[in-house]
């Protein structure tokens, strides 16, 4: 069991900071863009 | 204030994380792989959600073909993006669920064999879009590119049926019925439906990214001119 949980564990993980990650980044790029962007058309 | 976008993530990731949830406290433990079959709940859906992205990339690039505008060649980016983190993320959950399993992390099965080259096409379009730089040029490949990419998903599919391989047959969708007991299978559907509605809006998000990018750029370009 102690092994299997390392792997679920494992997994779960991996797929949490890949899917929740990448959504943050292009959250945060996008946000990025729109200020420098509203600064640019003053 | 939280934005629209942040609502987003909240409620679609929300969403992923209750089937992770139900997969991981409530459906029973399988008759012959145990507990480690759990890791089929995130394995399987991204996998799928793999296959989205690649389907959304071919209409996009039919779409380009025929009409070139540059809304499609963004939607396209995007959908490789988001395609690229899925398989990578299918790849990897797929060995780590193989060695409790099959007693290896990697094996050239016909199945885990064609999705790292659905893999590495993703990431060869990300190298062609950057590297051709014309718009045109860049339009025309990466949309015969991305038609090439979605080729790859049915071949993917089919892998366990055309070829003797390791990876275990279709357990959803085949002749007879789903090999699955009811409970395990409606949490699979769930899991498998919340994951396209995630990566849907994974790559929506992306697209408005892009389009912003394009627009900075032609703003900066026109105020140097």
């Amino acid at each position: 069991m102690g092994t299997n949980l390392f792997y679920i564990m494992l997994s779960y993980g991996l797929g949490t900071g890949f899917l929740f990650g990448y959504g943050v980044w292009v959250i945060h790029h996008a946000r990025k863009l729109e200020k420098r962007l509203s600064v640019l058309g003053k | 204030m939280v934005s629209k976008q942040v609502k987003g993530l909240l409620l679609w990731g929300s969403l992923v994380v209750v089937g992770w949830l139900l997969a991981l406290f409530w459906v029973p433990p399988d008759q012959s792989q145990g507990e480690v079959y759990r890791i089929l709940y995130l394995h399987v859906p991204v996998s799928f959600a793999a296959f989205f992205s690649a389907g959304v990339l071919c209409w996009h690039s039919i779409q380009a073909l025929i009409k070139p505008n540059v809304g499609a060649l963004l939607s396209q980016r995007a959908a490789v993006e988001v395609g690229l983190v899925f398989t990578i993320l299918t790849l990897a959950t797929g060995s780590i669920w193989g060695k409790p399993t099959w007693g290896v992390w990697w094996t050239w099965d016909a199945r885990v064999t064609t999705t790292l080259i659905l893999a590495v096409l993703f990431a060869s379009y990300l190298i062609f879009y950057d590297a051709i730089p014309s718009e045109l040029g860049r339009m025309k490949t990466c949309s015969i590119l991305g038609i090439v990419i979605a080729a790859d998903i049915p071949i993917i599919y089919k892998s366990v049926n055309w070829w003797r391989t390791l990876h275990q047959p279709q357990t959803i969708i085949r002749s007879g019925g789903a090999s699955m007991s009811s409970e395990m299978l409606y949490l699979l559907i769930y899991c498998a439906i919340t994951m396209l509605v995630f990566g849907f809006w994974l790559i929506r998000q992306r697209r408005h990214t892009l389009i912003l990018s394009k627009q900075l750029e032609e703003q900066q370009l026109s105020q140097f001119s």
